[in-house]
């Protein structure tokens, strides 16, 4: 123990040293008054003083109804001890940070008091339900053992006094002992060990007092009604360094125990400090100074006393109804823009001009557009979960029934390939059919499973009767052309047919002037036969081809030979070549293969080159040549047309194949055009292979059919 | 003379058989060519007869051949074959002093009988020619006094108005018209007139 001393002697040396000197006040709450406070404490203070030599201690006595300016002291820290009951220490505490160093212990050697409720020995109170509605008297309000603890004892036994006429607060201790034993009050409360004190020095006679709701507690010398608080509190101030604190506390705990110091206020000894948390619940339980608004604490006083926890708690608050707007805001965007979406998926849907239409696995229509019902009559109520195959696609054009498996739309989500389709029949509501190109692709889910399929469709009907018109028109076109060639060499071919009328006439006449003159003889008559009937033939063969060059439709495939076909034009121009003194040179190949055309088409063609280069050599004199030849190349044939003319301007060539582009006065300009357009359509080539003066060629292709 | 021959021209060989088969059948002779030149490089004026030509064929045309015979004294008459749609070439041939122009195919019967008239034109025109070349042979016996008389005579002057003409007495006058009616071997004055007119010289 001497050891343990000299330690701490040794300790608070050299923390004297390192210190620096300065005053310190201790105040201590006086109970019985400022005098009797300075005389009782003061040989605490001494001591200090006499221990602690680097600072000065001096006492400063506070009176319990001057407690605020004893506050005030605290606050501006002119006060750094104070030595205080424990709910003053508490309320130091909770209102102003300050800590307990050390715990005093009594004369009696204990650390812990209680209270003592008492009745006068001949009452009929013998129990605390039976205070219920009798007059009480305590030492005051704040007193602990001569009220509070008292008090809470009552309350925990239901016996609430909060009619103030019951209650008397008679301040000295004494005065309520005597009330009780002179029957001004039914019941009395007073801090353990007074009725010792009274009962030792001869002022009272124990035996007068009934001691209620009685408690043993072991190692605790006094009569006790209560549970057990800690003693006064030596209490440091926040500000106050914990060096000085450590000083005072371990100088104290030094002082030895019934010193005359501690004699001198009455107490034994300092302790380390003990919980002090009873002396807090009680406060609480029974709102007492700082608790006084316990349970019932204002909004305000709880936002002032946790100003963190709320500004967060505010902030989170804000945040989340910050965050709630937004949300309420976003999710009425949402679906503004959700609405505004669908829309405008409907407005593009309908503001498209094709047709547009879902079918789901089954075939049943899911959507259509407003395009659909424009084209086809057919409205919502008439496809939205009908089949559309068989609202829109039963039958072909023909009549014939399109069956469901062959439709492309099914065949798009049975293997998930988008198809395009350019020519195909719908059914208006109407009865109508119309033409249609459209696509139809798959839908597919998130996970790329097929669930339907979208078809757009085209009204192409005024397409396909245009490309009629169109064609018609070409033909027509053609026919034309053909006539005005037949035209300009119509005079040629009705020489070449008055030829051999003129023979037939002339021997037939002849004959018969031979039989009138006796003259003739059998051989003369086989001559003359002979040549009418060939003479015959030549003619028919002439108008056989003037027919078939005449005729409007000539769209009829057949296989030819071209070299056939060669012969026949140039019976035609015959007369021409004739008269023009042009030399004919046919050079075709006799292993030819036939070709699959549209025999009168190509005649026009060749007529027309042949035509051409008899009137490109017209104005010249001598050495006019019409070359012809045919031959074969890999998968093709050739036929190639010269003449020794003059040639072809370059400038003119460029545009020889644009519709009215004419070398002659009186030419329409659509030969070569149409010539060149019917060699494209039977997918071979026409084109001018080279034109110099005395040589100009033009050639002209055509497939030969492999299978055919 | 000669027995009147057809000469035919047409490039078309069944044609040129056709008429001379036909020309044959009434019996003419017949002389074939095919093309117009060959026919002018064989050309004797001295055979009568009549030429049927095609209007149109290469090198040498209908038209071309007429206007070379012009260039000749003694040519036959053409008749012209035609096509349809050679009208104007048939109206220019005919301007130029053709026959006649046929249109294939032909009115056979019309050919021949044009065939005929031709053939008697071309021995008119021979005879014709014939009895001028005997007048102008016997005119050039003619003096130059001589002449002049006789060209009074056929003016129908009579003696007196001669003599006062060319300043000779009448009996002069009388002397100079026995000597030409005698050179003219006329028997009168119509015969004289007919030689007149025979040389041109006496529009009717």
């Amino acid at each position: 123990m001497n050891k343990f001393k000299l330690l701490l002697l040794v300790l608070l040396f050299s923390l004297s040293l390192t210190s620096n000197a300065k005053n310190i006040s201790i105040a201590v709450l006086a109970f019985s008054g400022e005098e009797y406070a300075r005389t009782s404490w003061q040989p605490t203070i001494d001591y200090l003083n006499a221990h602690i030599l680097k600072h000065r201690f001096k006492l400063v006595p506070v009176e319990p109804n001057k407690i605020e300016y004893l506050e005030q002291l605290v606050q501006q820290q002119k006060v750094d001890f104070i030595i205080t009951q424990p709910v003053s220490f508490v309320e130091f505490q909770v209102k102003y940070g300050a800590t307990s160093i050390l715990t005093l212990v009594d004369e009696s050697k204990s650390s812990k008091f209680g209270s003592v409720i008492f009745s006068r020995s001949d009452s009929d109170i013998i129990n605390l339900p039976q205070i219920r509605g009798r007059s009480i008297a305590g030492a005051n309000p704040k007193g602990l053992g001569g009220w509070l603890i008292g008090y809470n004892e009552l309350k925990q036994h239901n016996v609430d006094v909060v009619d103030q006429s019951q209650v008397s607060f008679l301040g000295v201790q004494d005065n309520i002992v005597n009330g009780v034993l002179n029957g001004s009050v039914d019941v009395g409360i007073v801090r353990t060990g007074v009725l010792e004190r009274l009962s030792n020095s001869g002022r009272i006679d124990l035996t007068k007092l009934r001691i209620l709701n009685q408690k043993k507690v072991k190692d605790f010398p006094y009569l006790l009604s209560t549970a057990l608080y800690p003693e006064w509190a030596f209490v440091k101030a926040s500000h106050t360094s914990s060096l000085i604190a450590k000083q005072v506390a371990s100088t104290l705990l030094l002082m030895s125990p019934g010193s005359k110091e501690a004699v001198a206020r009455g107490y034994w000894e300092w302790v380390t400090p003990i919980d002090y948390q009873p002396i807090h619940e009680l406060m609480k339980k029974l709102r007492v100074g700082v608790y006084k608004d316990f349970g019932k604490i204002s909004f305000l006083q709880y936002v002032k006393e946790n100003l963190i926890l709320s500004a967060m708690f505010f902030i989170v608050l804000i945040v989340l109804i910050m965050t709630g707007l937004r949300v309420l805001k976003l999710n009425n965007k949402l679906k503004v823009v959700n609405y505004f979406i669908e829309q405008q998926n409907n407005m593009i849907l309908d503001s498209v001009s094709e047709g547009i239409y879902g079918v789901d696995l089954s075939g049943r229509c899911t959507f259509i557009n407003q395009a659909l019902t424009d084209i086809m009559g057919w409205e919502k109520k008439d496809m939205l979960g009908k089949l559309q195959h068989e609202i829109l696609h039963h039958t072909h054009a023909d009549g014939t029934p399109h069956l469901s498996h062959q439709c492309p739309v099914y065949k798009t989500f049975m293997d998930g390939t988008a198809r395009f389709i350019n020519k195909d029949t719908f059914w208006k509501k109407n009865g109508d059919s119309i033409f249609v190109e459209y696509s139809t692709t798959p839908i597919k889910d998130k996970l790329g499973s097929i669930f339907g399929s979208v078809v757009v469709f085209k009204d192409i009907t005024q397409q396909i009767e245009h490309q009629q018109l169109q064609k018609q028109y070409e033909q027509d076109l053609e026919h034309v052309s053909r006539l005005n060639t037949m035209g300009e060499i119509v005079t040629g071919i009705a020489h070449e047919l008055n030829q051999p009328l003129t023979v037939i006439s002339t021997t037939a006449f002849a004959g018969s002037k031979l039989i009138e003159s006796n003259q003739y003889s059998a051989s003369k008559f086989l001559d003359i036969f002979s040549t009418l009937s060939k003479q015959a033939e030549h003619a028919a063969s002439v108008i056989k081809h003037m027919r078939k060059m005449s005729n409007k439709d000539q769209s009829d495939y057949s296989l030819i030979d071209i070299n056939v076909r060669i012969k026949g034009v140039i019976t035609l121009l015959q007369s021409f070549i004739k008269d023009n003194n042009i030399r004919l040179m046919l050079d075709l190949d006799q292993s030819l293969p036939l070709v699959f055309v549209q025999a009168v088409q190509i005649d026009q063609v060749a007529l027309n080159l042949c035509k051409n280069a008899i009137d490109a050599m017209s104005i010249m004199n001598s050495n006019k040549v019409l070359g012809i030849s045919t031959k074969c190349l890999n998968e093709a044939i050739e036929v190639s047309v010269i003449d020794t003319g003059s040639g072809i301007d370059p400038s003119i060539a460029e545009h020889l194949f644009d519709p009215f582009s004419t070398l002659k006065k009186n030419g329409m300009g659509m030969g070569l055009s149409i010539s060149r357009s019917i060699i494209e359509r039977h997918y071979g080539n026409l084109y001018l292979e080279q034109s110099t003066p005395g040589m100009t060629i033009f050639k002209f292709t055509l497939p030969i059919q492999k299978n055919s | 003379m000669s027995k009147a021959t057809i000469f035919i021209i047409d490039d078309d060989q069944q044609v040129r058989v056709a008429l001379s088969l036909l020309m044959e059948s009434v019996g003419w002779e017949v002389k074939l060519f095919s093309t117009a030149t060959s026919f002018l490089e064989q050309f004797d004026s001295s055979i009568p007869g009549c030429i049927i030509s095609d209007i149109r064929m290469p090198m040498m045309s209908g038209l071309d051949l007429q206007m070379k015979l012009k260039e000749r004294s003694m040519a036959p008459p053409i008749l012209m074959i035609t096509g349809h749609g050679d009208v104007a070439m048939a109206v220019r041939a005919i301007q130029e002093g053709a026959l006649d122009f046929i249109e294939k195919p032909f009115n056979n019967q019309y050919l021949l009988d044009k065939v005929h008239k031709a053939i008697k034109i071309d021995a008119d025109n021979r005879e014709t020619k014939l009895r001028l070349s005997e007048v102008n042979e016997k005119y050039n016996r003619l003096t130059d006094k001589e002449k002049e008389v006789f060209g009074l005579i056929i003016k129908g002057a009579l003696s007196k108005q001669i003599a006062e003409e060319v300043f000779v007495t009448q009996s002069a006058v009388e002397a100079r018209r026995s000597k030409i009616m005698e050179k003219m071997n006329a028997d009168n004055i119509s015969d004289l007139m007919k030689m007149a007119m025979t040389m041109d010289m006496i529009n009717v």
